[in-house]
């Protein structure tokens, strides 16, 4: 189901599934939160009861036109319960948005987030999630839009066999165009698990920086982290910075950090066009092949066709 | 069908120096002949091979490569591929992520394409792919991974075979085919050619070993030394080469 948000408009209340989703305002009426915790009305506000297993994907689609936005989700899977949700943003302007999401014990859920603002828009995201015992939460995100974009992500695994998984993927292509990741992962108790793999294909003057730290707190034995960084570059001009970081305070951990910048196998690229293949092809065969294992980890067939949509007109423009 | 006409190329090599590899080849291959190359290694074999196929980053400071009369030096590798030419790589790049029988197929349809022909839909090219991989003694399985990935030696040789087989060149070039390959494969491999010659089309074979040249038999040899062909003979001329070696023709260059 989406639910369109038209120029900061957000919809009183939804019913999906069974399921309430609320704006702030009426989120309060409801009392499941202290009151105090919101200050502002463009707060979405979904709270999925116990055992409660959404089927079908919530899609939130940002599309204002001309002025500055706030915006805040707050999400709530109590225990035993899933979700999937997408986050969609179009926007010409800047978008400023804070995702909270509480993962109560077992409960699945399934973030993705397409951020194609318009290519002079800025973004600006934070994203943070708590997770109790053996629930699973899988982020994935396609960064391709903005001038300028930030992300801000903060993984908190509180209890025994949480488990993260984070994927993304970045095509950058425009000349000013800039994006930066910060993503803190912390294991704070026993056999918890992470995984990162991002993935960015830079050209132009594109500029991207990623910080990735992982943070293993002294009681958090047995855990399993890997943290995987790769780029692409396809222009001289574009940069890659990259940045794994490991602090670790506990024993018996098995963690392990790779990043890697490089460019298109000229050998490869001959290869293909001495069979036929052009230029072009050949190139959007290799870029495809690059990350073609990082937009496998997509499993659901609506986002995956809403990336596939979003990639396709991207590298047609 | 191909002349080369007094070719001469340089590399720039990871000093930035300047490096001549080939010092004035001529070549003059006709429709339906087999031409087999010999020489040392390091001699500009494969070099000759990336040029004709149009690889990129050779200086060429003089000379002519005249393909059915049309003058080939400007072409891209892939208009190189659609006028007919095919090069057999010495060592097959492996492709991580671009699955083998995709990549055939919108190799093949490019082809097509520039020629003018319509493309091949799936069924037509599945019918296709399963008789030509029969021929080379592949897995059908091959087709389902990536291009050359984890692929032995010999199985990479096969699958340029099978390149070849599909892809109908009217001048193909084997750089090496024969290298590391056992009896079987070799065999295989001169099949795989054999069953292509015809009257208009054309090989070059690069080999070391006269032993391919028994399946394959040419119609001439050649020997290129340091970046000159320094004899040309008839198919007695690779027993000549396998009994005595080089050395004795690198002494008559010396002294003319
Ligand atoms: N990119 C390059 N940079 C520097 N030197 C090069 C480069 N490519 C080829 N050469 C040199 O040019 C010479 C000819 O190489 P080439 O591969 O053509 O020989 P070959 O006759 O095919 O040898 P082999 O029988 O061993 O395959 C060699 O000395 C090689 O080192
Ligand atoms: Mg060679």
């Amino acid at each position: 189901m989406t639910i369109t948000i038209l120029n900061g408009k957000i919809p009183e209340k939804f019913e999906v599934e069974g399921v309430m989703l609320y704006a702030l305002p009426r989120a309060r009426e409801q009392s499941i939160f202290p009151k105090s915790v919101f200050s502002d009305n463009n707060t979405l506000f979904l709270y999925i009861p116990k055992n409660v297993r959404l089927e079908k994907p919530l899609h939130f689609l940002y599309q204002n036109n001309s002025k500055q936005y706030f915006s805040h989700h707050v999400i709530i899977a109590n225990e035993n319960s899933e979700l999937t949700l997408l986050e969609e943003y179009q926007n010409n302007h800047a978008m400023n948005v804070t995702t909270e999401i509480y993962a109560s014990k077992n409960a699945r859920v399934h973030f993705a987030k397409i951020q194609n603002e318009n290519s002079s828009a800025t973004h600006d995201a934070s994203l943070s999630i708590h997770q109790q015992e053996e629930s699973v939460v899988n982020v994935f995100s396609l960064s391709n839009g903005a001038r300028s974009a930030r992300e801000l992500i903060k993984i908190n695994l509180h209890e025994r066999g949480a488990e993260c998984i984070l994927n993304g993927f970045y095509p950058l292509k425009n000349d000013e165009q800039k994006l930066d990741y910060f993503i803190d992962v912390n294991h704070h108790a026993k056999h918890t698990r992470s995984e990162m793999l991002y993935k960015g294909i830079l050209d132009k003057k594109s500029k991207s920086n990623f910080r990735g730290k992982v943070f293993v707190h002294q009681a958090a034995k047995h855990i399993t982290a890997h943290q995987s960084n790769h780029h692409l570059l396809l222009s001289k001009e574009a940069e890659a910075g990259s940045k794994p970081e490991l602090e670790i305070y506990a024993d018996d951990v098995k963690c392990t950090h790779g990043a890697t910048v490089g460019q298109i196998d000229p050998d490869a690229l001959f290869y293909l066009r001495a069979r036929g293949l052009d230029e072009k092809e050949s190139m959007k065969l290799l870029t495809a092949a690059f990350a073609a294992d990082v937009l496998d980890r997509m499993k659901n067939n609506f986002i995956k066709n809403q990336i596939n949509m979003t990639l396709a007109e991207y590298c047609h423009e | 069908m191909l002349q080369i006409k007094n070719l001469h190329a340089s590399i720039q090599d990871e000093k930035q120096k300047s490096k001549v590899i080939l010092r004035g080849i001529n070549l003059n291959i006709k429709p339906g002949e087999v031409h087999a190359i010999m020489g040392p290694n390091g001699s500009g074999k494969s070099t000759l091979a990336n040029i004709l196929a149009g690889r990129a980053g050779y200086d060429i400071s003089q000379g002519e490569i005249i393909f059915d009369e049309k003058n080939i030096f400007t072409l891209a590798p892939e208009e190189r591929a659609a006028l007919g030419l095919f090069l057999a790589f010495q060592y097959p790049v492996e492709i991580p992520g671009v699955n083998n029988m995709y990549f055939l197929k919108a190799a093949l349809n490019s082809l097509r394409k520039q020629r003018g022909l319509n493309e091949l839909d799936a069924m037509d090219f599945l019918t296709l792919i399963k008789n030509k991989i029969k021929e080379v003694c592949l897995n059908e399985s091959f087709l389902h991974r990536a291009v050359n990935e984890g692929f032995s030696g010999g199985e990479k040789k096969r699958n340029e075979v099978l390149q070849m087989l599909m892809l109908e060149p009217r001048l193909a070039i084997l750089d090496e085919t024969d290298s590391g390959l056992d009896i079987d494969a070799l065999q295989t491999v001169a099949k795989g050619v054999n069953s292509l010659r015809s009257e208009n089309r054309s090989f070059i074979i690069v080999t070391h070993y006269q032993r391919l040249l028994d399946y394959i038999v040419p119609d001439v040899v050649h020997v290129m030394v340091k970046g000159k062909i320094i004899k040309t003979g008839g198919k007695e001329l690779a027993l000549e080469l396998e009994a005595k070696g080089y050395g004795w023709l690198e002494e008559q260059v010396v002294v003319s």
